[in-house]
C-alpha cells in the first residue's frame, strides 16, 4: 500500500495543478471570487499532499490508517472542486450571466445579508447551493422561465443556517436552534410516555427515527420560510408546482430510516401559516383550495404517524419563531404592498398563471425578455 | 426537493471534525501526554458532545454524528474529552478514538455522496 500511496498521492498533486490551469482567464467580474477561492483551496490541497509525501510522521507504518483517511479527504475536496467549482467556472455562458444579475437584485431587494453567490445553470439535481463555494446551481433553461424562481429564496436560505461564527446572521441561527431544541423536546417526551405501553416495537422506535431528522428538518422548513416572509405567496406556489410535477407522498413520515425533507404537506401548512401572519389570507385559502385539489388527486391521506411527527403546536412555532430570525436579520419582510421589482414580478407571473393557464405562455416570454432588458439596462 | 444544499452546508464542518481526530490520533500514538492545541480543541469539542444551548448548526450535526455514529457512550465520549485536556490519555482512549475517526469518515463520505445527489 505504501508504493501505492506515493502513486496515487502523486497523481493526485498532478491534477490539482492541471485543476488550476484549467481556470478560465477571462471570467466576467461574478465570477472572480469562486475562481479565487478555487485557486487557494486546490493549492492548500496540494500542499497538504506534498506533506503526506514528505512529511517524517506519514513514513511511520503505525500511522497509515490516518494517512490513508487523510488522502482519502483531499482527494475529496478535489473531486468537488473539480465536479462544482472548476466545472461552473469553464462552462460559464449567457444565461449564467443573467442569472448573476437577478440574484444580485433580489439580494438587494431583501437585504440579505451575505454576499451574493455566483450562479451557474449547471445543475442535475433542481435548485441546490454549496455554501462553502457561495454556488447557486440552477437547472439548465431556468433562465426562460419564472414559476420556479422563487426557488433561489429558498437556497439563498441555506448559507444563513449554516455560515459559522457570522454576527450578521446570528439571530437567524438562535431562532433555528430553538426550534431544534423545542422539536426534539417534542419528540423526547412523546417516546419516553409511549415506551413503556405495550404495542410493536417499530411505534416506539420511530420517535428515535425522528428525532435524528429534526435538525435538519428544521432547516428546510427555516429555508421554506425565508422564501415566504421576503417573497410571499409566489414562493407557496412554487412549492406546489414542484411537488405536483413531480410527485412524490405528501404524507410520508421517515420509519426506519432518517431523511433530510420534512414531509410537503408538514412544509404546506407551515406556509400558510406565514403567509396569513403577512396579511395574506385571501392567496393562503386559494393556495389551501389547490393544495386540497392535489391530496385528493393523488389519493393522498394523512397516516396518524402523521398527525404525531408534525403536531400544529410546532408547526405553529416555528413559523413564528422563523419570522422572529429574519424579521432580526434586517431582511425586508413581504407584505401585500411590497412593490420591488423581482417581488412584483414573481407574484404578478403567478397572478397570470392562474388568471389565464392557456395563455400563459406568451405572457410569460414577453415578461422574460423584459426581466432580462431591465437586467441587462440596471448593471451596464 | 433534493439533500444538496443541506449536506454541503454541513461538509466542511465533519471533514475538519475528521482531520482534527486524525491528527490527535498521530501526536498520541507519538507522545500519549504531548501537549497540542489540537488535542484540547477535540477534548473541549468532546466534552460539549450533549451542550443543549449550541446554536450553531454544524456543530449540532457534529455532536449528533459523534453520538449516534461511534458506538461510544455519551458518558464515554466525555470522559475522552475529559482525558485529552488533561493529557493523560491512555492506549485504551487511542483505540476509542480511532474507532471515532473511522466512524467519523464513514459519515463523511455518505454525507459527500448526499451533497452530490446520490443517496447511501
Amino acid at each position: 500500500m505504501t508504493s501505492y500511496l506515493i502513486g496515487a498521492i502523486n497523481q493526485q498533486i498532478s491534477r490539482g495543478e492541471g485543476l488550476i490551469k484549467r481556470i478560465p482567464p477571462n471570467l466576467s467580474r461574478e465570477f472572480h471570487l469562486l475562481a479565487q477561492s478555487c485557486q487557494d483551496r486546490l493549492l492548500g490541497a496540494n500542499e497538504n499532499l506534498r506533506q503526506l509525501l514528505t512529511e517524517p510522521r506519514f513514513q511511520i507504518e503505525r500511522n497509515q490508517p490516518e494517512r490513508l483517511r487523510m488522502f482519502h479527504r483531499l482527494v475529496g475536496e478535489m473531486v468537488h472542486l473539480e465536479t462544482v467549482g472548476i466545472a461552473a467556472l469553464e462552462r460559464a455562458n449567457s444565461s449564467d450571466e443573467i442569472l448573476n444579475k437577478l440574484v444580485e437584485k433580489i439580494r438587494q431587494e431583501i437585504k440579505y445579508p451575505l454576499l451574493p453567490p455566483v450562479v451557474t445553470s449547471l445543475s442535475q439535481e433542481y435548485f441546490h447551493i454549496f455554501p462553502d463555494l457561495n454556488l447557486l446551481c440552477v437547472p439548465l433553461a431556468e433562465s426562460d422561465y419564472l414559476l420556479h424562481l422563487p426557488d433561489i429564496y429558498h437556497e439563498l436560505a441555506h448559507p444563513l443556517a449554516t455560515t459559522k461564527r457570522d454576527p450578521r446572521i446570528r439571530p437567524f441561527q438562535v431562532s433555528l436552534g430553538v426550534v431544534i431544541r423545542t422539536a426534539i423536546e417534542y419528540v423526547n417526551e412523546r417516546h419516553n410516555n409511549e415506551r413503556p405501553k405495550r404495542g410493536p416495537n417499530d411505534l416506539k422506535d420511530i420517535w428515535l427515527v425522528w428525532e435524528k431528522c429534526w435538525l435538519q428538518w428544521s432547516v428546510e422548513f427555516f429555508c421554506d420560510l425565508f422564501g415566504i416572509y421576503t417573497l410571499g405567496p409566489a414562493y407557496i406556489w412554487a412549492h406546489i408546482n414542484l411537488c405536483a410535477k413531480y410527485g412524490g407522498r405528501p404524507f410520508d413520515v421517515p420509519h426506519y430510516l432518517p431523511n433530510s425533507h420534512p414531509a410537503d404537506d408538514a412544509r404546506f401548512r407551515v406556509m400558510v401559516i406565514a403567509l396569513e401572519n403577512l396579511g395574506f389570507s385571501q392567496e393562503a385559502k386559494s393556495a389551501a383550495k389547490e393544495w386540497k385539489n392535489l391530496l385528493k388527486l393523488t389519493s393522498s391521506t394523512p397516516t396518524p404517524e402523521y398527525h404525531k411527527c408534525y403536531p400544529d403546536s410546532l408547526i405553529s412555532h416555528i413559523a413564528t419563531q422563523a419570522k422572529l430570525g429574519i424579521v432580526a436579520l434586517g431582511c425586508r419582510i413581504a407584505s401585500p404592498s411590497t412593490n420591488d421589482f423581482v417581488h412584483t414580478l414573481f407574484n404578478e407571473a403567478w397572478n397570470n398563471f392562474w388568471k389565464d393557464p392557456c395563455n400563459y405562455n406568451d405572457w410569460e416570454t414577453n415578461a422574460i425578455s423584459s426581466l432580462k432588458a431591465h437586467l441587462s439596462s440596471n448593471t451596464k | 426537493m433534493n439533500d444538496v444544499s443541506l449536506y454541503a452546508g454541513l461538509y466542511e464542518e465533519i471533514r475538519e471534525f475528521a482531520d482534527l481526530v486524525d491528527e490527535v490520533i498521530i501526536a498520541l500514538k507519538d507522545d500519549l501526554s504531548k501537549k497540542s492545541t489540537k488535542t484540547e480543541k477535540l477534548g473541549r469539542q468532546l466534552l460539549s458532545v450533549d451542550s443543549a444551548q449550541n446554536e450553531d448548526i454544524s456543530e449540532l450535526f457534529i455532536n449528533q454524528t459523534i453520538q449516534k455514529k461511534s458506538g461510544l457512550s455519551k458518558t464515554k465520549i466525555k470522559q475522552l474529552g475529559t482525558t485529552l485536556l488533561e493529557k493523560s490519555a491512555t492506549l485504551e482512549n487511542i483505540v476509542e478514538l480511532e474507532k471515532l475517526a473511522i466512524s467519523v469518515e464513514q459519515e463523511r463520505v455518505s454525507v459527500m455522496s448526499r451533497m452530490r445527489g446520490r443517496e447511501i
